[in-house]
């Protein structure tokens, strides 16, 4: 995007392409006009991993950017190495900060999120492009299978799961990815890291109640989970039934019907949780931003952008314009935004499912890159039936630990 | 005045310094010649290298740390990670280069033959290898896809569909299984997924090997096949002891640079299983890359890729003492 520079240029690398880079550069633009002092500048750099990629090779050459998009475990690298800077200085700011009416008005697992209990808790990570794991459902066919609604238990999923799998086989699909273990164990009530930040707890109860769902399914031939997108091509083409993704497939999922001019009841959930009468629960997962060193100037300018970015207005229209959430609660009862609810309840379902607290991202651990690849093996071992549920678990455990202590 | 050497042939030391100047001036100009390209290589090969072993000495995770010496390479050493990719690596290279080579042999064979069409089909069989391997992989990825055109086949011909390259179990195992077979862990083979890779490898490499053996087989002198015809040799006597015993140090050459090739193959890998699934396509360099670019450990991804440059160094060292012996003692 060709930008005039006034007052001070600062760069944003970022990780969204097609109408999202259109939408961001929109925002950009409006930021731009809307002051003199601060000029941003965005850039697109490929998926999350080629944008790291990006930032290893400007750290080493002593040229970081201002503001990046990255995920929570690379920023504790980072922070760790001495390479960014906490938000809470400007967000608490009395004159350039967040007031207290604004704080209130954030989802409240956005603000938890970003920060990091094995550093003080700073804010580290603003949320930028957020979404929440959720169950897609294809509604005829749960309900031809004789079941009035979806499953709210675990237990209920597995019920449905086999007995839909007499007829749509395999009837539960996703791509296999840590992130799905996560929303197993935080749907089940458990967590994945110590609340001091420092151990890593893979093998809990409810880690194991998830591995053996899996392994029983993988045994019946009831789940797969094939590379890429396929999982949500089959959903699409009714070849499977329960579907695990994040809420901003819902645009996808909406486009490729529309083009394929297919029809049929679909709809998402929070997923199901380990018992009655608990309180859903999902992974809140998606990019943030982080704020390296760079000079004092151009980080109160990132700042500066970040807060409008974040405000009511902006929000409302990114989560409009992408299918991400938004991160305030007063976006939801804008005109616009109330409109778009009214003609895609769907899309309701995810911002219902915000306000339950109990919502969580995944490790904010420089090692967890590495043990989300190793419990990617794990999920697809579990599958192939080599490995055992609980074995497994064990051994991912003690690795995840090693890992940790090195990382 | 007596008469010298000297005396007699004064211009001589001016003949010297003649040449000596000619010598020095041709010198120069090939240098000044090769002058860019040393540069260039120096600066994006040599100081590349030389800075990637200085990185692998330190706990370089991001930034800069401490220094560890050698620390690195112990580590990895007695990682079973690394021992892991290590095999599927060795995997990688004997389900492909064995393969691809007999293929290539035989092909260059019916290539070499007055056949009409020839052209084409050289063309053919090298269109492949001149295709960007990305986008190969891509396409091969695809096909290999659970609703993809060899999982329809399998339906069609109204067998269960494999879970190809979602298929974390050795190949053996699921070969043997059917029959009651049960093997033991270390002996049920690369995973269905590996052999997936591979067949997109053997397929990408045939143009090249195919060219070389073709390249190969013109050395070879006419009135040898026109002597062992004469003599009353079938066609499979041509081949085995006239064709083969001479394209040896063609077929060394292939073997050496196929066996480099298969343990830094990455692109195929990368693109079609990115390592899984369950880790059964990791091999040495796609360990190096997700140590370096997906966790961020520079230093042990140096260290990592020193000793994958070792190996390949050993083993062709090996290649040249073992089998590029024969090779010349055979060819004669």
């Amino acid at each position: 995007m060709p930008i005039t520079v006034r007052g001070t240029k600062v760069t944003l690398w970022h990780t969204q392409s097609g109408p999202n880079a259109q939408l961001l550069n929109k925002i950009v633009l409006d930021f731009n006009k809307s002051q003199s002092s601060y000029t941003i500048a965005p850039e697109y750099k490929g998926n999350y991993n080629d944008l790291y990629q990006a930032n290893l090779a400007a750290i080493n050459a002593g040229q970081p950017v201002t503001l990046s998009v990255a995920y929570e475990n690379q920023v504790a690298a980072f922070y760790s190495s001495g390479l960014v800077v906490a938000w809470d200085e400007y967000m608490n700011n009395s004159q350039i900060g967040l007031s207290a009416a604004d704080k209130a008005d954030f989802f409240p697992a956005f603000l938890e999120l970003g920060k990091f209990p094995q550093f003080g808790n700073k804010f580290l990570t603003f949320p930028f492009a957020k979404s929440l794991e959720l169950m897609w459902y294809d509604a005829d066919m749960v309900k031809q299978a004789g079941f009035d609604k979806p499953p709210a238990t675990w237990g209920d999923f597995k019920t449905q799961m086999l007995k839909i799998n007499k007829t749509v086989s395999p009837a539960w699909e996703f791509s296999a990815d840590a992130s799905r273990f996560a929303t197993w164990v935080f749907s089940r009530g458990g967590d994945l890291i110590s609340p001091d930040g420092k151990t890593l707890t893979i093998d809990t109860p409810e880690a194991e109640e998830a591995m053996a769902l899996l392994a029983e399914a993988a045994k019946a031939k009831a789940v797969r989970a094939p590379q890429g997108y396929q999982s949500e091509t089959d959903f699409e083409q009714q070849k499977t039934v329960f579907y695990q993704d994040s809420s901003a497939a819902r645009s996808y999922i909406l486009a490729d019907l529309k083009k394929a001019g297919k029809t049929f009841n679909w709809t998402a959930e929070m997923p199901p949780v380990g018992k009655t009468g608990q309180t859903p629960r999902s992974d809140l997962y998606g990019g943030n931003v982080c704020l390296f060193k760079t000079s004092a100037d151009a980080q109160r300018g990132a700042w500066a952008f970040m807060k409008y970015f974040s405000d009511t207005k902006q929000t409302a229209a990114w989560a409009l314009g992408t299918g991400y959430v938004p991160l305030r609660k007063s976006a939801t009862e804008t005109p616009a935004y109330r409109q778009f609810l009214a003609e895609n309840p769907r899309n309701s379902v995810a911002i219902d499912g915000l306000k339950y607290p109990g919502n969580t991202g995944e490790p904010k651990v420089a090692a967890w890159q590495q043990v989300r690849d190793i419990l990617q093996s794990m999920l697809q071992s579990v599958m192939a039936g080599t490995a055992q549920p609980k074995q497994a678990l064990a051994e991912v455990n003690q690795k995840a630990n090693n890992v940790m202590k090195t990382s | 005045m007596a008469l010298t050497a000297s005396s007699l042939f004064p211009s001589r030391p001016v003949v010297s310094s003649v040449r000596r100047r000619k010598y020095w001036r041709t010198t120069v100009l090939a240098y000044a010649f090769l002058l860019p390209s040393i540069i260039l290589i120096a600066t994006f090969h040599l100081f590349s290298i030389a800075f990637a072993f200085y990185i692998s000495l330190f706990n370089w995770k991001v930034i800069k740390g401490a220094f560890l010496g050698f620390t690195n390479y112990q580590v990895i050493l007695g990682s079973g990670d690394f021992r892991a990719a290590l095999a599927t690596t060795a995997w990688y290279s004997l389900f492909t280069v064995i393969p691809s080579m007999a293929f290539a042999f035989f092909a260059a064979i019916l290539l070499s033959r007055p056949i009409k069409g020839l052209s084409f089909y050289r063309t053919l069989f090298f269109v492949p290898y001149v295709t960007s391997s990305v986008a190969a992989a891509a396409v091969w990825r695809t096909l290999f896809r659970t609703d993809g055109i060899f999982s329809s086949l399998w339906k069609w011909i109204g067998v269960p569909s494999p879970q190809w390259l979602n298929e974390p179990r050795g190949i053996f195992l699921l070969l043997l299984q059917p029959l009651g077979i049960h093997l033991p862990h270390w002996a049920v083979g690369p995973s269905l997924a590996m052999v997936c890779i591979a067949i997109m490898s053997i397929w990408y490499s045939q143009g090249f090997d195919v060219v070389v053996f073709l390249a190969g087989m013109t050395s070879i002198p006419k009135e040898l096949y026109e002597a062992a015809r004469l003599d009353g040799a079938s066609e499979w006597q041509v081949i085995r002891f006239l064709t083969w015993p001479l394209l040896l140090p063609t077929t060394f050459f292939i073997l050496v640079i196929s066996v480099i090739g298969s343990f830094k193959a990455f692109n195929q890998i990368y693109i079609m299983t990115n390592g899984g699934p369950a880790g059964t396509t990791t091999t040495v360099s796609l360990l190096v890359y997700n140590e370096a670019f997906r966790y961020g450990h520079l230093g042990y991804a140096s260290a990592l890729a020193f000793l994958l440059f070792g190996i390949i160094l050993g083993l062709t060292l090996v290649q040249f003492r073992v089998v590029g012996r024969s090779a010349r003692t055979i060819s004669g």
